[in-house]
């Protein structure tokens, strides 16, 4: 089960997250101003923790300053109003891990925490595999069974970000910013294009296939239907 | 400084008018004193030739000639002209050869050339001279050499000389230093100008103690420049409290619309209504985020993101990021590229504008169309030409669609809000690239973006 701290001034709002969190089987725990966040964020252990930039009490930011300086490393997803990519850099130089501006969809915010609650530890690995699927990333070859797929270097990089991330739904947005690594929203949509190149590409009629769309969410590699 | 900026300066042409009005004053000042000087010389030897010629006119004529050789004797300096001639003409006594063919009017001095002849040498001078009647109608001329005046015209024109060249050379000279220090100050306040245009509101024009014109103009100025930037604060504080204020329950909204959405199982028009409204404040979101995008990117506050980044790179990025959406579209997808073009620039902002104009290109083109991608690199330019077969955009058009909202389809059934050119605008202004719009053969859009000579880098 995640566990996952939410600091969010706004009642409405942090309802709204706590609800979706719970229907989603999160464990939830909320705090409404700067200093209560960073008191439970240092006393107890977290998944994730998400963070509202403006709070009462103690800026978002210095929170964040604070509890890495504290050595407290919990992934920590920014929400904000403050919406200029000036301002997400800010927040992720802070020692966020995610930036996310208000209003977002909640099925994007459930989304991303998930993925930052499973981050795979090592990054290291240079051979990925899901089922008979197969990246290798030092000769840039795929593999599917026997059969080899020939993917240009942006698929590669796709599929990559969707093997590191297997079994998890990754959303239009988490893959526009980190297969083409450019920070605003280019119509998201787009990115389903690409998906359905991939698609063609790793899942041939006669194969069982791997990449799934999730309606309303986004996309996950999975071996099961 | 470069010496023609110098030359082309207001107060170096003032100077030139300076110097032009002073040598005038010389000369004029000179001219009077000229002819003040020769003509009071020129009144002493006539009025001494009249007193001369009456005085000898008084005199019995025969004893005249005696009276001439004894005023010659005494003539040390051979200044004077004496002679007398009969009613025929003929010479008489006195020094001058030949009497004038012409003579001037009588008793009235006036310059002549005559013919002197003192025994050793004959010669020809110009002398003032006087002509008189004698009572026995022999005619007596006097003359007297202007040898002193002559010298006196020459002093005074050397004296015109030595003053004037030197004013004027002096004036000229001082014309340089004023417009030296005067183009220095222009280009503080020009250097002031383009940093307070680059987006440093903070920075003010230069003022200086002295408290001369300039720095009464800069003060001014420099009170606009407080009052604008209070201003634009003041907007800015305004649009991000909006901004905040119309997304927190905006956020609210949305997501208790999508959960109630997720928790309606049945009851079709219900969800149909709500996923519409849910659709409808995502425009509305996106619209605000447009906006406050280009007042974002208009009031230049971005350029410390500015890096060495490749134009090659990003236009390779949007060619696979569209090809396949292009692909997808029935478009044929024509990219030129070339692979190294560094420039200094937001990379992220770079893209964006150029995506907007790849994604319209796409978007307006109909199926069987083509698209084309290019960039042109060479050291001292970079140009990336978006075009496309689509309709274009009508010339008188052209400068509409770069404002906010402004839609061709004034209908609007295209999908857009009427703000990508203009963010592509603001981009481009922010870059100080400059974006044109032309037509392209089959009756599409080119879109140009041109990266100015000095910000394209020969490093690579």
């Amino acid at each position: 089960m995640i566990k996952v701290l939410v600091v969010e001034d706004d009642a409405d709002t942090a309802d709204e997250i706590v609800d979706e969190f719970c229907a989603a089987g999160f464990e939830v725990e909320r705090a409404a101003t700067g200093p209560d966040g960073l008191t439970k964020a240092k006393t107890q252990a977290f998944d994730v923790i998400t963070l509202d930039r403006l709070l009462p009490g103690l800026d978002g930011l210095s929170l964040l300053e604070n509890l890495r300086g504290g050595g407290v490393d919990t992934p920590v997803m920014v929400l904000s109003a403050l919406s200029s990519v000036d301002e997400r850099i800010r927040g992720l130089r802070a020692g966020g891990d995610d930036y996310l501006v208000k209003p977002f969809s909640l099925a994007e915010l459930r989304t991303r925490i998930e993925v930052l609650a499973r981050r795979t530890p090592d990054q290291r690995a240079t051979v990925l595999r899901l089922a008979d699927l197969e990246l290798d990333l030092l000769t840039r070859t795929v593999r599917r069974g026997t059969r080899i797929v020939e993917l240009v270097p942006r698929e590669i990089t796709l599929l990559e970000y969707l093997l590191r991330h297997a079994e998890q739904v990754v959303t239009r947005g988490m893959l526009f910013e980190h297969v083409w690594h450019y920070r605003f929203d280019p119509g998201t949509n787009l990115v389903d294009v690409h998906i359905g190149r991939l698609r063609r590409k790793i899942d041939l009629a006669d194969e069982l296939p791997l990449i799934h769309t999730i309606r309303g969410r986004g996309f996950v590699l999975r071996a099961q239907d | 400084m470069h010496r023609t900026r110098i030359f082309q300066t207001a107060s170096f042409r003032r100077t030139i008018g300076a110097a032009g009005i002073l040598a005038l004053a010389l000369l004029l000042m000179a001219g009077f004193f000229y002819r003040e000087t020769v003509g009071y010389l020129t009144k002493q030897i006539d009025d001494s030739l009249i007193g001369d010629a009456r005085s000898f006119a008084r005199d019995d004529p025969a004893s005249l000639p005696a009276r001439i050789e004894k005023a010659l004797a005494i003539d040390k300096r051979q200044e004077k002209a004496f002679g007398i001639f009969s009613a025929d003409r003929t010479r008489l006594a006195g020094n001058i050869a030949i009497l004038p063919s012409t003579l001037p009017e009588l008793d009235i001095p006036t310059t002549l050339v005559l013919s002197l002849d003192n025994g050793a040498e004959k010669r020809s001078e110009s002398v003032r001279g006087v002509a008189t009647i004698l009572t026995n109608g022999s005619i007596l001329i006097l003359g007297r050499a202007t040898a002193s005046l002559d010298e006196i015209k020459e002093i005074v024109a050397r004296a015109m000389a030595l003053a004037i060249i030197p004013a004027i050379a002096l004036s000229l000279i001082g014309g340089l230093v004023m417009s030296r220090a005067m183009l220095r100050r222009v280009e503080a306040v020009r250097r002031a100008c383009s940093s307070i245009m680059e987006g440093h509101f903070d920075r003010r024009l230069p003022v200086h103690k002295r408290q001369d014109e300039f720095d009464k103009l800069s003060v001014i100025v420099n009170t606009m420049l407080d009052e604008i930037e209070r201003l634009i604060a003041e907007v800015k504080g305004v649009g991000d409290s909006i901004a905040h204020d119309l997304r927190t329950p905006l956020t609210r909204l949305r997501a208790r619309l999508e959960r109630s959405l997720r928790a309606i199982s049945g009851d079709a028009p219900v969800r149909a209504a709500m996923q519409k409204s849910l659709a409808d404040i995502d425009q509305l979101l996106a619209t605000i985020a447009a906006l406050m995008r280009i007042a974002e990117v208009e009031q230049s506050r971005r350029r410390e993101n500015f890096s060495r980044v490749d134009l090659g790179d990003i236009v390779t990025a949007l060619a696979e990021f569209y090809g396949p959406i292009a692909e997808e579209g029935g478009l044929d997808f024509a990219v030129v590229c070339q692979p190294a073009v560094p420039i200094d620039a937001d990379g992220d902002l770079l893209f964006e504008a150029l995506a907007n104009l790849v994604d319209n290109a796409i978007k307006f083109t109909p199926p069987g169309g083509r698209v084309g991608l290019e960039l042109v690199g060479t050291p001292t330019a970079a140009v990336v030409r978006v075009w496309d077969t689509g309709p274009g955009i009508p010339f008188e058009e052209r400068g509409n669609v770069l404002r906010r909202f402004y839609r061709l389809d004034r209908s609007r059934h295209d999908p857009g809000y009427g703000l990508g050119l203009s963010l592509v605008a603001a981009i481009a202004r922010l870059h100080q690239f400059s974006l044109s719009l032309r037509d392209h053969e089959g009756g599409g859009l080119s879109a140009e973006l041109s990266c100015p000579a000095a910000r394209v880098s020969n490093r690579l």
